[in-house]
């Protein structure tokens, strides 16, 4: 069967009775997702991680005593539905959701440890991960290099990606965009990305569609002061056949990579 | 493990804390168990503490306190041993022949004054096995000295003198039927028993219980039996009764009828003795269940007191009924609330002091492991399934090492008492199994709550993964 969400407005997330936000769709009062990779853009602090954080259930309320007027279905099955519960919401994340966080992050053993205890799902990819070496000492850059060889698993059909390309190098986005591809074609997957440095690439794009707006309210209460509102929109684009993109966007880094050599070669010789 | 290095070390130390704490509160709690213990056993152990001599003045003081308390006294549990009274200080008492097989276990009471005045092996050599014929029996001619093992020579041999006194007072109170040549004969005898009875002293190592030290001298009374039976005999020639009882100096031996060393018919299962009427007697009251373990909601156990039975000895008291019980009596309470009062604050102490560290240095250990792992645990449940995993370890850990800590005291203990020989009843167990169990029962929700965030119905793992 193939994978999707289902989304009814509004999606509403409080925390602690101080903040409040919620999402609503501009255009209908439902929305779904299947299978391509969704490209969601919009302001910093305008909820994109929230909204991707509420459907791979590492945030918001669920179960029968989720307030949520409206809900997410994933395969059919509530979010909010009786039998939900955070036993559920955790069978689902393991079994279906690879989870990219914004922030690199690491159990404090090594990076062998760190694939078994994390992922471990294949024997021979635990060799190219160090037995002694701890991922603290790595730089952001080669943090989210093993964070990506750790977390991302083609055998999880649904992806959700965290700004992972901040901090790489042409090298290592190259790697990243043909790791997305290998997967993408051995098995289709449904992948939500956010960056911050693709919005103007992925707007021109002729290959992704405009999918919904989303309009997001939030609302910060504190005590002895009037109430904050703010509004903000999230863009989100599909594209159902990425393997295009993603070619364009591995020669695109090839390049980058030659030019940087060049650069280095350069520098050498000026020296 | 998923601490960091410094963190690692701090969470060591609480561990290590925890199980300091606990085993030195249950090694303490076990210290004043064994000595409570011990206290009890001596105490329900104690053979002193199941008979009690009551008072009675004259023979019919005597026979209306029969009348009127045996009755009771049996309600309450109790009965009175028609064997053996205490006269000026002197335990009469009965030696039965070995021929009267089964009537050890019948007389429960009588065995346990053999056994309380160390008068077990005597009663079983006092009648000689060779016998002369099926009518004659020999008898060793001696009685034993209760508590004479610290007495000076002196001492002893006024104390014998007296002794021999009380008998010729009370053979001459038996001869007054008598006349004649009948009464020369039995002058006769009661200087051939009198004259020849000796002293025995008792094993070296054995020490006169102090509750009943007052008793100076143990005589068979089957001596009495023998002056009785030669007044009532009224069948036997004169010239015959003077030759039914002979001394035989080189046995040291009476040689005598065999009925006469039984209790006279008129005396079966009657204390009266009426011969013996000039001084206060004291006869034994058997009360075996008068100290009893009891189980206090199955939480520990202690001493019951048959406060019915006590209540009751107290009023004979006050009816001029004392002397030897009155004393023992108020020792019995005085030790037993002692002891009870040891063993109820004993475990008081414990149970609270156990649940107390068993609940809270748990809770502490599963609040520092969320506090110091909240950001990896959330990290980890993004990609896996280990929630039931994670609280069943921060559950067992502390209980495995309660279960550790405790089982290893006890352990100790055990061995402890096999190799000092020490046969205590080791229920123990259910004291540091109860507290276990209660509180591997009520640390499970609270360190269901320490983890709450990552187990209810709003999901937080985000924010939680970057360490707020």
């Amino acid at each position: 069967m193939e994978n999707h969400f289902k989304i009814t407005f509004p999606l509403i997330l409080e925390h602690d009775d101080s903040f409040s936000i919620k999402f609503v769709s501009k255009t209908s009062d439902s929305l779904e997702f299947s299978k391509g990779i969704y490209y969601l853009c919009g302001d910093n602090g305008s909820g994109k991680t929230t909204f991707l954080n509420i459907l791979a259930l590492i945030t918001g309320n669920i179960g029968k005593k989720a307030i949520n007027k409206g809900t997410i279905s994933f395969n059919g099955e509530k979010y909010n539905g009786d039998h939900f519960n955070y036993i559920r919401a955790a069978e689902i994340r393991e079994k279906s959701f690879c989870i990219f966080p914004q922030k690199a992050f690491f159990l404090p053993i090594s990076t062998r440890d760190n694939y078994i205890i994390l992922n471990g799902t294949e024997k021979e990819k635990e060799k190219f991960f160090s037995p002694q070496e701890s991922p603290d000492l790595l730089s952001g850059g080669q943090q989210q290099k093993i964070l990506i060889d750790i977390v991302l698993d083609d055998k999880k059909p649904i992806w959700f990606l965290d700004e992972p390309l901040t901090n790489m190098d042409s090298e290592r986005r190259h790697y990243f965009w043909q790791t997305l591809n290998k997967s993408f074609i051995k098995k289709p997957l449904m992948i939500f990305f956010i960056d911050h440095w693709l919005d103007h690439v992925i707007m021109k794009d002729e290959d992704f569609q405009h999918h919904v707006t989303l309009a997001v309210n939030m609302e910060h209460y504190q005590k002895g002061k009037s109430l904050s509102v703010e509004t903000q929109e999230i863009e989100i684009f599909r594209n159902n056949a990425p393997s295009n993109f993603f070619n364009r966007q591995i020669r695109d880094n090839e390049s980058g990579m030659s030019l940087q050599r060049d650069e280095s070669s350069y520098r050498n010789i000026g020296h | 493990m998923l601490f960091r290095k410094t963190t690692r070390k701090r969470f060591v130390f609480l561990v290590a804390a925890f199980i300091f704490m606990m085993g030195f509160n249950s090694y303490s709690y076990i210290m004043r168990f064994h000595k409570t213990e011990i206290q009890k056993q001596d105490v329900l152990k104690e053979k002193a503490f199941k008979v009690f001599f009551l008072r009675t003045r004259t023979r019919s003081d005597c026979a209306r306190f029969l009348f009127q308390h045996s009755n009771k006294l049996q309600d309450y549990g109790s009965e009175i041993v028609n064997e053996a009274f205490i006269y000026q200080n002197n335990l009469y008492i009965n030696f039965f022949p070995l021929s009267l097989e089964g009537h050890k276990d019948a007389r429960e009471a009588l065995n346990l004054l053999y056994a309380l005045f160390n008068i077990e092996k005597v009663t079983e050599t006092l009648f000689q096995k060779e016998q002369n014929s099926d009518y004659d029996i020999k008898v060793i001619a001696d009685y034993f000295d209760h508590n004479g093992f610290w007495l000076s020579d002196d001492i002893i041999r006024s104390r014998h003198k007296l002794l021999k006194q009380d008998l010729t007072d009370i053979a001459d109170m038996i001869r007054e039927q008598l006349r004649g040549k009948r009464l020369d004969v039995f002058n006769s005898i009661k200087r051939t028993i009198i004259d020849n009875i000796k002293r025995i002293s008792l094993d070296e190592n054995y020490d006169p219980n102090p509750y009943l030290s007052r008793v100076e001298i143990i005589i068979p009374m089957n001596f009495l039996h023998i002056f009785t039976h030669i007044r009532n005999d009224t069948t036997t020639d004169v010239i015959d009764l003077g030759d039914s009882v002979r001394y035989e100096e080189e046995t040291g031996t009476i040689n005598t009828f065999r009925s006469f060393t039984e209790i006279p018919a008129k005396y079966e299962d009657k204390l009266l003795y009426d011969d013996m009427d000039i001084y206060p007697r004291y006869i034994p009251v058997y009360a075996p269940n008068v100290l009893k373990p009891r189980w206090n909601w199955l939480l520990y156990e202690d001493i019951d007191i048959e406060t019915d039975f006590m209540d009751y000895v107290e009023q004979l008291h006050f009816k001029g009924h004392y002397m030897f019980s009155y004393e023992k009596a108020h020792i019995i309470k005085d030790k037993v609330k002692k002891i009870n009062d040891d063993i109820y604050s004993n475990h008081t102490f414990f149970y609270l002091t156990d649940l107390s560290i068993g609940i809270a240095f748990p809770f502490m250990i599963s609040l520092f492991a969320f506090i110091h792992l909240k950001t990896e645990i959330s990290f980890l449940f993004m990609f896996k399934n280990r929630i039931r995993e994670l609280l069943f370890i921060f559950w067992l850990l502390p209980v495995f090492l309660m279960l550790i800590v405790k089982g290893g005291i006890f352990t100790g203990y055990l061995f402890y008492l096999m190799s000092q020989g020490i046969a205590l009843s080791s229920y123990i167990i259910f004291s540091l199994s109860l507290t276990f169990v209660l509180a591997s029962m009520v640390f499970y929700p609270i360190n269901s709550w320490c983890f709450s965030q990552f187990t209810g119905d709003k999901l937080n793992l985000y924010a939680l993964h970057k360490g707020r």
